[in-house]
């Protein structure tokens, strides 16, 4: 006989449910950070032990919970978040669900204790496998203290499939750490097995705390940036090109406090650092957005790391432009001291302090701060009056100044904020000031401006140069585009003939002219030439795939940029050419009067720069 | 084996299947001659299983025998032979060189391992004159495509129908057609030779040779001479030529052919070395006078000859290396254009010959 179908008891649907939202020790530290954030906490203590399965205590000194809303909060989908369903597009809160503490409680041992303010005594509640175990008067701190144990003791199967400790414990931090950059303003400390791992300082400076998640060395490089257009204002700081790394975990995405991934901003942030960066790799970045809640939605899978955005094209504009603008404002040659000690005493120490994971509070170089004022983007030449206002944001003034002086310690803010924006300017390369100085091995051109020393390569910079130049000739000219005498048959699947059925005007403008042939099969009766192009029909099909690939199609130009590429490297002067002064001189010159001279299209450096304090560093000078 | 001969002998045989020598080294044994006596001449013999090529050449046999010698080194040391008699004698698998009073041992390859280069016997017979042949190559050979993406245009394809014979070549950029008869003919053959092989024949064909083909379904042999050329069919589906060669045009120009060729020549100099080396040339046609008007970040050219125009005015773009390939094949003083508008393909034909033509596809912008 076949099984009846029943309805389930309540303990089972929430062990099952449990599955989809706390899939690992990883996610119960994340509900219940937010719980915290959310709550208004800002200091948040979290202590983990055995990679999370024994015991996850996390601690704030948020609003903390009346008696009997602790007793409800541990009952499915009971929250204090939203009421009715239209306050999902208003939310600014982490948490709405409602499931996260009764889906953990069904799972775990857990006990919560809660003190508001105003109560002179907290309350505990114990729950064990879905079942409340006591509820009891207790005396603590205001605030509430989470405390899960025995993670997955009822659930057998979750538990086979945990990794290592330290491997779940890798992707706790990790995961804590994304939530203090989110957070500024909010001290974080994580403890595994009572070392103390992570301590951000929770003043509310960005860069601080990518100080102390990040390293001091990758934060010193970091460059500012913030743009603000309809209505969406990206802030945060984005990792100098020399510092890359093959993942992408240096890069942390926060949509309205909320840490996110999401391809579409991944793929904007390589965009803006297209040529700029080698491929396959990654930079360093902080981004926080901020827009109207009504502009995305979070509720596409319970984890809520997922984001869809309603209009995906402004915003992967406005980040990689943004990128971009800020990356070839700044300029920033490599140095020759990457990956080197710095001997400045007060990194060092914070070097001995990062190795013994014991960086509490992080103090930046004065060298650092400087780079640290955040970069704005003026529309026109800025005015006093309106860098005060923006002035006003950046620097509050301390309360019980009065009106007049504190307009006053802004302006002299100002003055040095802008005697600080031309020592920036100072650092860009002047490729007018620029001689050069002879080559080496026959391959790299060695210049100065009287400051530094500047080592070019020239294969790379003519590499460029070419580059531009063929661009620009593409511009000009346009595209020709042989017929073909014998059209080439190309025979696409549904999702391609959609494609191309609606980038046909940007082919025909490309060089490819399509017809029909019944069914799916079509025939190029002609293809772009840019050089020799082998084969017509593969072409047609990258171009495709390149749309398909992403979710804003390429330009025309973007697709005439991998020919480019190929034509601009076989070109260029190679290694070992000797040049003469004149020649290296003509070059540096050219280079300069490139939009962005410090890569080559492939996104090696062109240059890399030795400072005169460097020289005088090693040779003990100063 | 042992032969006697003449420098002179030695470097024909040489030189004439040195092309067919593999040059990759996949297998090693291809990348020798084959010596193998027949009475009393030597037969030459290699091949990269794609062609092969023979030469018999008469001289005095002392002892039968084969041997398969490494082709680089011997047709070098060959080359640099004193003007003497040769004495050939082989030791197993090598062969000891004597001339004058030296000896010079190159060490072959086991003979067994050389692919035979088979002949086979096949009724289907064509004879034709090599003369006609030769110009016929000339006339379509630079008009096959050079990729191997698509195999059947790099070989021109050979269609006999009875009394006429065509070649025609296209690498869908452009088609060449060539047309001849031949006497005495009542077979059809119909299949596409690779460009190289008929490289060879261009070259080892002497004028007042007949040239004879022999057929199957898969395989060629083109005996002339002394020599054989034996190669593979290349597979597939040549497009049907005759169906997109234009029956009527809307101009029709006549050009003096070295003129023409001159302006182009000089006007490509200017795209020559552009950055993305498109060697476009753009003629205005206007009222009798062909305007060509180019110009690139090197400089510009501005060119009008005279020229006989019936139909409307017309402006067209070319690549003019495409232009410039058919200008140098063609022997008439004149040319004639036939184009259709800016889009269409365009024929050019020698004046007075109706046996060729030249379709070309114009650039779009």
């Amino acid at each position: 006989m076949p099984p009846r179908i029943k309805l389930l008891d309540q303990h089972c649907i929430n062990q099952i449910a449990a599955g989809e939202v706390v899939e690992r020790p990883l996610s119960v530290v994340k509900e219940l950070i937010e719980n915290a954030i959310d709550a208004g906490a800002n200091k948040i203590e979290i202590s983990v032990e055995g990679g999370g399965q024994s015991q996850i205590r996390v601690r704030d000194n948020g609003c903390g919970m009346a008696p009997e809303d602790l007793q409800l909060a541990v009952l499915p989908h009971a929250t204090s978040k939203i009421a009715k369903i239209d306050d999902l597009n208003n939310l600014a809160s982490l948490g709405f669900r409602g499931e996260a503490l009764p889906t953990i409680a069904a799972i775990s041992k857990l006990s919560i204790v809660s003190r508001r303010k105003e109560d002179a005594v907290g309350w505990e509640i114990r729950v064990e496998g879905g079942q409340v175990a006591s509820f009891a008067e207790t005396g603590c701190a205001p605030g509430t203290d989470v405390t899960v144990s025995d993670l997955f003791y009822n659930t057998p199967a979750r538990r086979k499939f945990l990794r290592s400790a330290n491997t779940e414990f890798g992707l706790i931090s990790d995961m804590v750490s994304r939530l203090a950059l989110a957070n500024p303003s909010i001290s974080f400390s994580l403890r595994h097995a009572r070392t103390l791992v992570l301590n951000t300082t929770g003043r509310g400076n960005l860069l601080d705390t990518i100080a102390a998640v990040l390293g001091n060395e990758i934060a010193r490089k970091m460059l500012p940036l913030e743009v603000e257009d309809q209505g969406i204002k990206v802030a945060g700081y984005i990792g100098s090109p020399e510092q890359v790394r093959k993942s992408r975990n240096g890069v942390t995405f926060i949509v309205n406090g909320r840490f996110i991934r999401s391809q579409l901003l991944y793929q904007s942030l390589k965009e803006g650092y297209h040529t700029l960066i080698p491929a396959g790799t990654y930079p360093y970045a902080v981004l926080t957005l901020t827009m109207p809640p009504a502009f995305y939605d979070v509720n596409v899978h319970p984890s809520k790391l997922e984001i869809k955005f309603k209009d995906e094209k402004v915003i992967f504009n406005l980040v990689s432009n943004s990128i971009r603008k800020t990356l070839l404002e700044a300029r920033p040659v490599r140095s020759l001291q990457d990956k080197q000690t710095d001997y400045d005493p007060q990194n060092f120490h914070d070097y001995q302090k990062d190795q013994n994971y014991q960086n509490t509070t992080k103090l930046l170089s004065p060298r650092s701060r400087k780079i640290a004022e955040p970069h704005k983007f003026y529309s026109s030449t800025p005015t006093v009056a309106d860098s005060w206002e923006q002035l006003k944001l950046l620097y509050k003034p301390a309360p019980g100044l009065t009106t007049d002086k504190s307009v006053k310690v802004n302006k002299e803010l100002y003055i040095e904020n802008q005697e600080q924006n031309q020592d920036k300017k100072s650092e860009q390369v002047n490729f007018e000031e620029l001689r050069a100085l002879g080559q080496l091995f026959n391959t790299y051109i060695l210049c100065t401006d009287d400051q530094d020393l500047y080592i070019i390569d020239q294969h790379a910079a003519h590499e460029r140069i070419r580059y531009d130049n063929l661009r620009q000739q593409l511009n000009e000219k346009g595209v020709y585009s042989q017929m073909l005498l014998i059209p080439e048959t190309v025979e696409l699947t549904i999702q391609e003939e959609q494609i191309m059925l609606e980038h046909f005007e940007q082919l025909n403008q490309l060089g490819f002219i399509i017809e029909n042939f019944g069914e799916r099969t079509y025939f190029l009766r002609a293809v772009p030439i840019v050089q020799n192009l082998p084969e017509p029909g593969k072409l047609l099909i990258k171009f495709l795939d390149e749309v398909l690939s992403k979710s804003i199609p390429p330009t025309q130009e973007k697709l005439m940029e991998s020919w480019l590429d190929m034509i601009a490297c076989r070109s260029a002067l190679k290694g070992n050419a000797k040049l003469s002064l004149q020649e290296m001189d003509q070059l540096i010159q050219e280079l300069g009067n490139r939009p962005n001279p410090l890569s080559c299209p492939h996104g090696r450096p062109t240059m890399i720069n030795i400072s005169k304090k460097e020289l005088e560093d090693k040779f003990n000078r100063t | 084996m042992k032969i006697i001969c003449s420098k002179d002998n030695l470097l024909l045989g040489v030189n004439t299947v040195q092309r067919a020598v593999a040059t990759k080294n996949t297998m090693p044994i291809l990348q020798g001659i084959r010596l193998r006596t027949e009475g009393s001449s030597l037969w030459f013999e290699a091949t990269d299983l794609e062609i092969g090529i023979r030469c018999n050449i008469p001289m005095e046999v002392q002892e039968e025998g084969e041997v398969v010698l490494p082709a680089k080194l011997f047709s070098e040391f060959v080359r640099k032979l004193p003007d003497t008699d040769i004495i050939l004698e082989s030791i197993d698998n090598n062969v000891n060189i004597h001339y004058n009073k030296s000896n010079f041992v190159i060490n072959g390859y086991d003979p067994e391992e050389f692919p035979e280069i088979t002949e086979f016997t096949s009724a289907d017979i064509i004879e034709i004159p090599a003369t006609i042949f030769k110009k016929m190559i000339r006339q379509t050979i630079f008009a096959c495509a050079v990729e191997e993406t698509r195999p059947v245009f790099t070989g021109i394809l050979v269609h006999v129908e009875k009394e006429n014979i065509s070649l025609v070549s296209t690498d869908s950029h452009r088609l060449a057609h060539s047309k001849a008869m031949i006497s005495d003919n009542d077979k059809e053959f119909k299949g596409i030779i690779p460009s190289k092989t008929m490289q060879e024949l261009l070259r080892l064909l002497d004028d007042n040779e007949i040239l004879t083909v022999q057929y199957n379904s898969s395989k060629i042999i083109f005996k002339f001479g002394s020599c054989q050329i034996l190669t593979r069919l290349i597979d597939g589906q040549f497009p049907s030529y005759k169906q997109v060669i234009p029956q009527s045009c809307n101009t029709k120009l006549l050009l003096n052919c070295k003129n023409f060729l001159d302006t182009v020549e000089r006007a490509s100099l200017l795209s020559k070395d552009n950055y993305l080396k498109i060697n476009n040339v753009r003629f205005n046609i206007e009222d009798s006078i062909l305007n060509v008007n180019q110009y690139s970040e090197m400089g510009k050219i501005s060119e009008q000859i005279e020229i006989e125009q019936e139909g409307e005015n017309v402006a067209i773009s070319f690549n003019a290396k495409y232009v410039i390939d058919v200008l140098k094949i063609i022997d008439t003083e004149n040319i004639i254009m036939e184009a259709s508008g800016p889009y269409s393909p365009c024929v050019f034909r020698p004046e007075n010959e109706e046996d060729y033509l030249y379709l070309l596809l114009p650039l779009r912008n």
